[in-house]
Formats: structure tokens, C-alpha cells, sequence
């Protein structure tokens, strides 16, 4: 039901990178998941709307005000790679 | 009063020893640590043991009592925090490696509550990677073992917090239950587990596995102590746009209300599951006529969509759990696998960093929410999570709570679910639909399996439900049940040597 | 075919960071032009366990745009998270509004352009929604790695998606600069493009003029300055050209404009398209803007562009000044101070356009650093509308008034110290006048004997007599008469009337 190649898809899309053994695997367990996942498909829904957890009146908004946020050393301290108080990473393309 | 007799004390008896001066929060500290000294080696329910915070807490707590400050109700009172509440400069990793060494800069919601009631956190406790299983297996860690029999799992995925509380090794715990996560390893570890309605207590410091369905509970060694904890953790919080805004009853008030009167609802279709252990049915049979001597009056209730629960939970709860766990990318923070390109560095980093069911789960979330399969799997399931709820509230028309076992089985033997996934998560079948409905759910101890050749005798927990903002009700029948019975007094044996581990592969789960 | 045979069809999304004090959903502080990574807190940087909570002001700015531009605001809307990997964004996902946005529909009309009636041009709008923005890249050139900074990561958004139905590169800057105004006059975004709380991508196809269906639309994005705006859309439409007319067929692509070159580039095609994998948010409720809520907003809604341009179309001012003059609600603001006072729009209109910001324009301030109060300039315009003070004199004052140090004297006050008082009472003059001729009776008999120059002496010395005070007209038109007949005593009513020349621009 879910191909080793769209298992690696899926990968791709989650950043997850997968050896063809893995991906194989994981394919044979989503499929059988999938499979018992697929009797929601038979039930009736018509004019049902999606689930909606109760909420609070004034949906929660908060007033305009700061905070104090976090010093930079504290909020750079768990970073793996910090060049000029800034969050450094391999060299990208924008897109 | 002897350590043995101080790890044997109720929550509120601490505390109010504290309080009034008839015992001293460093010594509560030492007698719950010198029972974990005893048991950690075999029990495993720590992922990191916070001594120096816990005994400086507890140093602050007798100040303040010496001084004369008024104490707050979890005065000196040792509590562990499964490992996904955010506590500020103690690691918080939520089980996994992809946030090992991760030393929080900010204070969850939950820790600050604890620590205000001058509660003593005496560290992080283990837990399924990200709250995802049912049996404290899908760890990098060592797994956490049953404290009635080190072969048998704890449950999961608040595996760690069940133990430590059954174990002695902390008075209670906080867990988080997103299918059963806090009552189902309750139920299998002979401790009471609270999962409040959605939105009763804040999610802010949680680390998320499913939003819609995430909620921080309690692991207690009774409903009253249950009761007080609640006490403490509920009410708005404006960090929390989902916490709901209503006032805080008293909860222990309500656990000395009686069920007379009380509407016990069961769903009798349900105990026809395949899986049900029969001795599981009698124990709960057995606990329906405690409520009913107590005054309960029993009805039958009708969740035609209740056998749908399992498959909309999984389609829910991955989908949520692959978008939440975009965040762990190893840029901000984490440790990093870095590789030449930033995409090749994300994929090395996450692969590294997420276990087995994890990276499962991410990748069924990511398939139903993709734009091709949105409508037909997640757009559907969140239709027929209505219709769920919409037969809880018509079962509530005729019932105050219901009652189910919480667990078709007494306990799963460590290493059963490896191989098939799909047979854990239907372990969850009692325990999903108050997520689902958002409703409040208490699992008790309820008795102990026989042991036989096979299998050590081991606790069995009976689950009730009610209405979303119903744990008045629910304490007052899970309280009924206590008062009625002796099961919560049981305690494990005393440690004894484990089993070896049965192997490396462990990818059994849920919740 | 040649490109006056094709029409172009641009729709734009533009994107306007709220002026508020803290973000989206965190109570961090936002702000421009800070260190980097000083303006974070654990929700901004995606921390485990942080929850968005929604911020009040950035929601009822959201009203504020929305009526302004006449949407349909929803009673109810929900935000989604829109899932993808990049390190400017902490979460993995951005939250924003897909199916459910809080408005939709709705136009804006585009000032110097008008619809197949006449009438001004309106662009209709698809929708409003609220999101938050991402952090910013670093890519440092020669280095192996990019920097991140998150100060802007949260900062709250809306995003102004419009119907495709821009007509031309020019209408589409002019649909951003009133855009920009709009926001500005509601007080609910800087909207400076050049510091980035103004953005824009743009949807360009083309078609065979007079056809009604749409042709492949090509996304242009990051447009950052109204200029690369019309550059890059003219750039498309003639790369458009292009491809139909070597017989090639368009792709739906996603480009960005290189300036240098004067050209589009494609970044990638439909084929790569992300998945954004969009789902409710499950953190946030739905978003509830209950109908006293939009109430009050509008009951507190600033004069808006449109109807100020209307407003002073009305009341005589020529186009270009209502324009330019509704354009930037600081400006209309001072108008209408100046208007206050109940001097004639046209001629009050003028002063500002002219004058005012002609001098605030070569010292380079802004309309909000003038020194000349609108009250004083109402009070100059008033005097010269009543003949007090000439024209020149009224200039003298408006320069005195700009560049006095001493703020409380007013135009009356400076005409009064300063003798600019204008003297229009033609027997006062007529005195002056006679003195003058008496006193010089060798340049009389020059003018006489033919030398018409030395008229300029007699005016000179009369203007010196009366100060500068005597009202010029008034004094020509009694050197006429008194040089050509000095036994004349005809009282010149023809030269006694106010004029009024202080404001010929």
C-alpha cells in the first residue's frame, strides 16, 4: 500500500534520511497502519464538521505588552554552531 | 519517623508534617532518595536524578518554615516530573537524543506551579521518546522496568512517573497522557493516574507529542493526593491560548462526597474486545459492584463510534506529532550532525536524533497530511473525532462516568510489541476516547492478576470518565472505590534482580 | 505578436509587519535595526513546550485594514500551520490563515487609475489573513555557512492577497504606494519597503488583449522597493513575450528579479512545488472578532485616503495636490489643521504643496519636523485672503515663520513687528506718493520729458517711505495718475481694491 519509493518521499518531506532497508520496512508497517486506518474511510460524515476542542470566550488574545525576552548568550547557549551572536548553518540557496 | 515509614506517607501527610513542623523536607528528601538509591538499579524510572536542586529546594523549604512563612500544600513533598515538563537549568530532553544536553532558559508552567507550592522536584523521569508508546520501551535509555516485576514493561508512556511513585523512589509524579500515557502505566503499575479534561491544566512547558490531544496528569499513590495535585496544576494560563478559563473547584472536597447516587455508565459492547484478559473483566466486574454497594446506581451506555477511536487517534496524534516535531532541526538547539549541505545536515541530525517509532510516526503524520490525503485521512478522522464526542455527551445524558478496565491486559511482558507496532496501539482502546472527547479520566488500582507459572501477580486498574470539567465527579467516584476497597495500599515486592534485556530492537508503542 | 497586443494580468500579495510593541503570538519585543538575537524569547526561537498566544493589537489593526478596505470580516477564522524546513524558521512551520481567513473580499482603489467607466480604479481584494514572519538570512559571501538572526521571527503580519486584476508594472506600484498610505493613515504598520515592513510578491500573466481567461501566472518574489517592483514586473511581461512569441509555452514557476540585469529568473517550476502539508493549528482556538468588536474599531478609524482625495477634489484642490496630499496622512493631517482655520482649501492646498514642502524637501525633513505650525499657516493664508499683507510680504513671513527660532510668534504678530502690515487706504498712499514727487521734482520732469524708467525710483522710494507696507497696486495705479496729471485728485477707486497676489505660484 505505501511503496519503498514513497516511503523515501515522505522521508524526504519530514527530513528523515532513509537506506532502502529502512525504507522498505518502515513501507511494510505504514501499510498495515494505513490499512486499519482506512475503516474511518467508510464511515459517514456527511455535514459533520471537523472536532473542535471547546474554547474560551475572546479566543485567549492577549494584551499588547512585553515580556522580557531572552538575554542572547541565554538564548544562543544551547545552539551547536554561534558565529557573531547569530545561528550559523551550512551555506544555503533562498528559494 | 523512620525513612521507611516517611516513603510510606501520603502526599498530604507530608505536607502537612512540613507545614506543621513534625517532619523536616531535607529528611522527606533523604528517605525518598535512599529508596531510590535501592531501587534505580533495577526500576530505571530516572532519566537524570536532580540531587543538588532537590536538596537546596528542601534546605529553602525549612528556612522558609523556620523563619515562619506559611507553606504552600505540597510543602516539602519530593515529586518527579517526567522528563517532557520544561524545567528551568535541569536537562530536559523528552526521552529522546535529539534534545540531549538541552538545559531549559525558561520555566514550564507545570515546574513553576510545583515549586510555588514549595513541592521538592527531585528530577526528570523516564518516559517513551516524545511520549510515543505504551511500555517505556522506545527509549535510547535504558527502559524503565515494572516495580511489581522487573520483566514486565511499566506501561507508558509516563512509564517512568508510574514506577517511581509505585517504587517509593518520589511521593508523586506528573505525567502527561495524550491516549492513556498517565493511566494505563498507572493501571500497570498499581497507582492512581489522573488525566484532567483538555484544557484544565496548562500545556506551556510540555513539550508536545499531539496538541489536540496532550494533557499533563498526576501519578499518585491515592485519589485524594490526586485531588490536591490537580489543585495545584489547574486554571488558566495565559501562556496556554487553549487553558480553559474556570474557576478551580476543590477537588478534595469532592473526594469525600460518597457515590450515592452517582450514575456509573458502562459500555458493555466494548468488553466484548477480543483482547480483553478475562481476569481483567472479572477485576472489573468486581469494581463495578464496590460502586454499586457504595450506592452508585449502574447503566448501560451506547459509543456506537467508539470502535473507531483507535484509528482516528492514529491519524491524529501522527499527524500533530510530525508537525510538532519539525522544530528539532539541530539549528537552534540540540546536538547537530553537521554535514556539507544544510539539507544533508537536517536529515543526518533527525535520523540521529529520533528513534524508531518516532521517525514511524513522523512519517504516517506527514502521508495523511499531505495535500493529496489531508481530506480523505486527517480532514476525516477529525469529522469522526466529532461524532466521538458528540456520543460521549449523549452517554453523559444518562451517566455521571463511565467505567471501563483502562488496560485489556494486566501487563506486556518487555519486548512483546517489537515487531508489531499495530497490536500496541490497540492496547489504547479504553483509554483513547477521553482524549478524543477531551473528557476527564482517573485510572485506580482495582486488584492484582493471580499469579501463575506464566505470569507474576501484577495491578489491575480500573478507569472512569466524566465530562469535560467533570473532576469533581470523577473524584468523587474514584474516591468511593478507594474508600471502599484496599488495592491502593498494595506495594511492589522489594527489588530483585532483572531479567537480562531482551535485545537492542524495541519499536513496540503509543501514547 | 507584438506586445501591444497583449495584456498583462498581475495580482499581488503583499505582506505589511503591524506596528505593535510585541509579537505575533509572544509578549517579545519587536523592533528594526537591533544587535542581532537580542529581540528573542523561548516561543521566537521554537523552543520545546512554548505555545502561541495571540496578540490583541495585531488583530484589531487587522479590523482596521480590513473595514478600510470594505472586507467581509469573519465572526469566526482559524489559524494553520504551514510546514516547511528552513533555519529563519524556528517552528518548522509558520502559523498563518489558509481556508479560513478573518477577511475576505473587499477592494482598494488605485488613485491616477480608472476602470473601463471612468470611474477611479478599484482593485478587488481575495482576502486579508494574519501571520507571523520568519527570521532573516545571512549569506556570507566567500563562506561556507549562512547566520540567522531571529529578531523578526514572529513578528506579526498581515498579508494582502488581491484579485489578479492590475492592468500594468505602474498600476501595480501605484496599488502598493496607496496600499502603503492606507496602512500608514491607520496607523498600523511603518510600511517602509526599503526596512522590509512593506513587502511584496507578484503574480504576473499575460493574455491576448480582450481575452477574459487567465494565462500561466508566474510568482515574482521578494519585491523590496517600488522601483524593482515595476522593473521586475515589465521584466516578466516582456520575458512572457518572449517565450509565446519564439512559440514557446509558459510554466507556472516561482522567480525572483535581478536588478543588475534588468531580469526575471526562474527558481523553481510547479513540478518541485512545496507541500506545505497545511493543518489547523491545533494551539490556538478559533480566532473570535465578535461584531462590537469591529464596531468599535471602525467608530475609531482616521480619515482614510480615498475619501480625503474625494473630500479634496470637492473643495477645489487640483488633482495632483489631492493626491499628493491624501497620500501621506501626516500631510492630509496638516491640511486639514490648516483647513481648521476656514481659509479656501485650493489656496491653503497650494501653500503646503508649494511652499511648505517645497523648503522641508531641500532641508529633507518630513511634513511632522515642519516649524511652521498649521494654525500659522492658516493665519498667513488668512491674511493675504483678507489684503493685509502682499505677497511678497506673506513670503517674508513664511520665512520668518520657518526659520524663527522663537516658535510663539505668529504671522500677525511678525507682520505687526516686522511692518508687513500692507497699507491698501489710497489716501495714505496717495500722501506718500505726492511727497515723493514733491521731493524729487528733477525726476518728475525726467519722467515726463520720456524717461519711463525713473518711474522704478518713484516706487522704490515710496515702497522705502511706507516701509514695504503700501499695497503695490494701489501705489502704480497713483503714479499713473499723479505723473501724467499732478493737480489730480481723483480718488482711483480702480487701484483701492484688495489684491491678492501672495500665493501666484
Amino acid at each position: 500500500m505505501v511503496s519503498r519509493q514513497e516511503c523515501h518521499q515522505l522521508a524526504s518531506l519530514a527530513r528523515l534520511s532513509l537506506d532502502d532497508a529502512e525504507a522498505e520496512r518502515f513501507a511494510g508497517q505504514l501499510g498495515t497502519i494505513l490499512g486499519y486506518i482506512e475503516q474511518l474511510r467508510a464511515i459517514d460524515t456527511e455535514g459533520v464538521a471537523e472536532y473542535l476542542p471547546p474554547s474560551r470566550p475572546g479566543s485567549a488574545l492577549r494584551d499588547d505588552t512585553n515580556a522580557p525576552g531572552l538575554e542572547r548568550e541565554q538564548a544562543l547557549a544551547a545552539t551547536p554552531d554561534v558565529r557573531e551572536h547569530q545561528v550559523a548553518v551550512p551555506k544555503f540557496k533562498e528559494d | 519517623m523512620s525513612p521507611e515509614s516517611i516513603i510510606d506517607l501520603s502526599l498530604r501527610s507530608i505536607a502537612a508534617g512540613v507545614r506543621e513542623g513534625s517532619l523536616r523536607a531535607t529528611d522527606v528528601l533523604a528517605a525518598f532518595e535512599a529508596q531510590a538509591d535501592v531501587t534505580e538499579p533495577t526500576v530505571h524510572a530516572y532519566l537524570l536524578r536532580a540531587r543538588e536542586q532537590a536538596v537546596a529546594t528542601a534546605e529553602a523549604v525549612d528556612r522558609a518554615r523556620d523563619e515562619g512563612r506559611s507553606l504552600g500544600p505540597l510543602a516539602g513533598v519530593p515529586l518527579g516530573l517526567k522528563d517532557l515538563f520544561v524545567t528551568e537549568g535541569i536537562e530536559t530532553r523528552c526521552g529522546s537524543r535529539i534534545l540531549e544536553g538541552w538545559v531549559p532558559p525558561y520555566q514550564g508552567t507545570h515546574a513553576a506551579a510545583v515549586l510555588t507550592a514549595d513541592a521538592v522536584i527531585t528530577g526528570k523521569l523516564a518516559m517513551d521518546e516524545f511520549a510515543m508508546g505504551s511500555s517505556n520501551e522506545n527509549t535510547p535509555y535504558e527502559a524503565t522496568r515494572n516495580p511489581w516485576h522487573p520483566d514486565y514493561v511499566p506501561g507508558g508512556s509516563s512509564g517512568g512517573s508510574a514506577a517511581a511513585v509505585a517504587a517509593g523512589s518520589c511521593a508523586a509524579a506528573l505525567g502527561s497522557d495524550t491516549g492513556g500515557s498517565v493511566r494505563q502505566p498507572a493501571s500497570f503499575c498499581g497507582v492512581v493516574g489522573l488525566k484532567p479534561s483538555y484544557g484544565r491544566v496548562s500545556r506551556h512547558g510540555m513539550i508536545a507529542f499531539a496538541s489536540s490531544l496532550d494533557q499533563a496528569g498526576t501519578l499518585t499513590r491515592d485519589v485524594r493526593d490526586a485531588a490536591i495535585l490537580l489543585s495545584v496544576l489547574a486554571g488558566p494560563d495565559p501562556h496556554d491560548a487553549t487553558c480553559v478559563d474556570a474557576p478551580v473547584p476543590d477537588y478534595l472536597a469532592a473526594c469525600d462526597r460518597g457515590a450515592a447516587g452517582l450514575r456509573v455508565g458502562v459500555h458493555r459492547e466494548a468488553l466484548e474486545h477480543e483482547g480483553l484478559d478475562p481476569e481483567v473483566g472479572a477485576i472489573f466486574e468486581r469494581s463495578l459492584a464496590v460502586l454499586a454497594d457504595a450506592g452508585a446506581t449502574l447503566v448501560d451506555v451506547a459509543l456506537p463510534h467508539a470502535r473507531h477511536a483507535v484509528a482516528t487517534y492514529y491519524v491524529l496524534c501522527t499527524a500533530e506529532a510530525a508537525s510538532n516535531l519539525a522544530r528539532y532541526d539541530g539549528v537552534r538547539y540540540g546536538p547537530r550532525h553537521a554535514r556539507p549541505t544544510l539539507g544533508q545536515t537536517y536529515e543526518a541530525t533527525r535520523k540521529a536524533g529520533f528513534g524508531a517509532e518516532v521517525q514511524r510516526r513522523i512519517l504516517l503524520g506527514t502521508y495523511v497530511l499531505r495535500k493529496d490525503s489531508y481530506a480523505a485521512y486527517y480532514g476525516q478522522a477529525q469529522k469522526v473525532r466529532r461524532l466521538i464526542a458528540q456520543d460521549y455527551a449523549a452517554a453523559f445524558e444518562h451517566c455521571d462516568v463511565i467505567a471501563s478496565p483502562t488496560s485489556p491486559v494486566p501487563g506486556v511482558r518487555r519486548g512483546a510489541h517489537d515487531q508489531d507496532p499495530l497490536a500496541m496501539y490497540l492496547g489504547d482502546v479504553f483509554t483513547i476516547g477521553a482524549n478524543l472527547a477531551g473528557l476527564a479520566a482517573i485510572s485506580v488500582p482495582a486488584g492484582l492478576s493471580t499469579a501463575t507459572d506464566s505470569q507474576p501477580a501484577l495491578p489491575i486498574g480500573l478507569q472512569l470518565m466524566a465530562p469535560a470539567l467533570g473532576e469533581p465527579t470523577l473524584l468523587t467516584a474514584a474516591a468511593a472505590h478507594e474508600d471502599a476497597t484496599e488495592h491502593h495500599r498494595r506495594r511492589p515486592p522489594p527489588p530483585s534482580p532483572s531479567s537480562p534485556d531482551p535485545g537492542e530492537a524495541r519499536s513496540g508503542s503509543t501514547t | 505578436m507584438p506586445a501591444a497586443h497583449y495584456e498583462p494580468v498581475i495580482g499581488l500579495e503583499v505582506h505589511c509587519q503591524l506596528e505593535t510593541r510585541s509579537k505575533m503570538f509572544s509578549t517579545c519585543a519587536v523592533g528594526i535595526g537591533e544587535p542581532p538575537n537580542t529581540l528573542v524569547d523561548a516561543y521566537t526561537l521554537g523552543l520545546p513546550g512554548t505555545l502561541p498566544v495571540p496578540n490583541t493589537a495585531a488583530v484589531r489593526h487587522g479590523i482596521a485594514l480590513a473595514l478600510a478596505c470594505g472586507c467581509t470580516i469573519h465572526a469566526q477564522s482559524r489559524f494553520a500551520r504551514k510546514h516547511y524546513f528552513y533555519p529563519d524558521l524556528p517552528k518548522g512551520y509558520q502559523i498563518t490563515q489558509s481556508d479560513q481567513p478573518y477577511a475576505t473580499g473587499g477592494g482598494l482603489e488605485v488613485p491616477g487609475f480608472t476602470g473601463p467607466d471612468g470611474e477611479p480604479k478599484r482593485v478587488p481584494l481575495v482576502r486579508i489573513h494574519f501571520e507571523e514572519d520568519a527570521g532573516k538570512n545571512t549569506h556570507v559571501h566567500g563562506e561556507d555557512h549562512s547566520l540567522v538572526d531571529y529578531n523578526r521571527a514572529g513578528a506579526p503580519l498581515l498579508e494582502i492577497v488581491s484579485e489578479p486584476a492590475i492592468g500594468s508594472a505602474e498600476e501595480a506600484a501605484a496599488y502598493m504606494r496607496e496600499l502603503r498610505t492606507l496602512v500608514r493613515t491607520l496607523g498600523i504598520s511603518q510600511a517602509n519597503m526599503e526596512e522590509g515592513t512593506l513587502r511584496c510578491d507578484a503574480n504576473v500573466s499575460i493574455r491576448p488583449r480582450g481575452s477574459t481567461t487567465l494565462g500561466t501566472r508566474c510568482e515574482i518574489k521578494n519585491l523590496n522597493s517600488f522601483r524593482f517592483l515595476a522593473q521586475a514586473i515589465t521584466a516578466e511581461i516582456r520575458r512572457q513575450i518572449d517565450v509565446l512569441d519564439s512559440g514557446g509555452t509558459l510554466q507556472m514557476a516561482t522567480l525572483s528579479y535581478d536588478p543588475d540585469r534588468d531580469r526575471t529568473r526562474v527558481m523553481r517550476t510547479k513540478e518541485d512545488a512545496a507541500d506545505y502539508r497545511y493543518m489547523p493549528e491545533p494551539d490556538l482556538p478559533p480566532l473570535q472578532i465578535p461584531a462590537a468588536w469591529i464596531e468599535q474599531v471602525r467608530d475609531r478609524l482616521p480619515p482614510l485616503p480615498a475619501a480625503r482625495r474625494a473630500r479634496y477634489r470637492e473643495q477645489g484642490l487640483s488633482e495632483d495636490d489631492a493626491v499628493l496630499l491624501a497620500g501621506e496622512p501626516a500631510l492630509g493631517d496638516y491640511l486639514d489643521e490648516v483647513l481648521r482655520t476656514g481659509v479656501p482649501a485650493k489656496k491653503a492646498g497650494s501653500w503646503v504643496t508649494v511652499e511648505l514642502l517645497g523648503k522641508l524637501r531641500a532641508d529633507g525633513r518630513g511634513i511632522e519636523d515642519s516649524p511652521v505650525r498649521p494654525q500659522a499657516l492658516g493665519e498667513l493664508v488668512e491674511m493675504i485672503e483678507a489684503g493685509e499683507i502682499s505677497g511678497r510680504s506673506a513670503k517674508a513671513i513664511f520665512t520668518t515663520l520657518y526659520t524663527q527660532t522663537d516658535p510663539a510668534m505668529g504671522p500677525r504678530a511678525i507682520a505687526q513687528r516686522d511692518g508687513h502690515r500692507q497699507v491698501s487706504d489710497t489716501a495714505v498712499i496717495e500722501a506718500a506718493v505726492r511727497e515723493i514727487l514733491d521731493a524729487n521734482p528733477k525726476q518728475v520732469a525726467q519722467f515726463r520729458a520720456g524717461k519711463t524708467k525713473v518711474r522704478g525710483f518713484f516706487v522704490g522710494q515710496v515702497m522705502n517711505k511706507t516701509r514695504g507696507q503700501a499695497n503695490p497696486q494701489v501705489v502704480n495705479a497713483l503714479l499713473d495718475r499723479l505723473l501724467a496729471d499732478p493737480t489730480s485728485d481723483e480718488a482711483g477707486n480702480n487701484a483701492s481694491k484688495n489684491t491678492d497676489e501672495g500665493s501666484e505660484q
